[in-house]
């Protein structure tokens, strides 16, 4: 249950952090986004897992896989589409006239 | 050196996706190609953010560097193989990629009826069209 713990703790913090700057985005292109980050992860993690690029102690994680990959990688689509488009926009922001110095 | 040299497999697969993708930003001007400085600082930041998650998880016991032959066996830290650091950028300039894309054609139709352009993450590529 380790990397579920891990997974739920890093996402609870990206979302304090995020979805402040995410709640003044278009909604659709977010979800679409995390739709297709969950398919193109359900291809490739298994391929990468499969491939024994990575592997993990059966003892730390869940045990659900689907169908290798430990539900717990879904974290890191997650991730990105809580991370990612913040960051872009936040940097964004620091160039326009009126924002904090 | 030789092209069936199975341990640059990976990497060579990551080197080729993230070609792709260079190659859609370029030809439809989505993120590096229109602004730079902004895509840079972003896939950096957030590549730096996945791999302390990686690190944590490491750290951890949870996940490790696994036994396959399709790796080139360089570290770039205990446990993290050269070919994670791509893995990042693929997934951090994928994400990019697709939301910037699917955001610019949600603005190209829907013409500043309900807010203005602030609201838009492309205030930097608006201009660019087919």
């Amino acid at each position: 249950m380790t990397y579920v713990i891990l997974s739920l703790a890093v996402l609870a913090a990206l979302a304090v952090v995020c979805v402040p700057t995410l709640r003044r985005l278009p909604f659709r292109p977010l979800a679409l986004t995390a739709v297709a980050l969950v398919v193109l992860t359900a291809v490739f993690d298994n391929v990468i897992v499969g491939l024994h690029i990575v592997a993990y102690d059966r003892a730390r994680i869940s045990g659900l896989l689907v169908p290798v990959a430990p539900i717990e990688d879904f974290a890191y689509a997650l991730g990105a589409i809580l991370v990612v488009p913040t960051l872009w926009t936040l940097l964004g922001k620091r160039k326009e006239p009126g924002a904090r110095a | 050196m030789s092209s069936v040299f199975p341990g640059g497999a990976y990497l060579a697969a990551l080197l080729v996706s993230l070609a792709g993708l260079g190659f859609l930003d370029w030809r439809h001007r989505v993120a590096v190609f229109a602004d730079a400085r902004r895509t840079l600082a972003t896939i950096g930041i957030g590549v730096a953010a996945f791999l302390a998650w990686d690190l944590a998880g490491v750290g951890l016991g949870i996940f490790f560097r696994g036994d396959s032959r399709y790796l080139t066996g360089i570290q770039v830290a205990p446990e993290v193989p050269l070919e994670e650091l791509l893995f990042l950028t693929l997934l951090v300039y994928q994400t990019l990629l697709l939301w910037l894309a699917l955001s610019r054609r949600v603005a190209s139709r829907s013409p500043a009826s309900r807010s203005p352009a602030s609201r838009s993450p492309l205030t930097a590529t608006e201009e660019a069209s087919g």
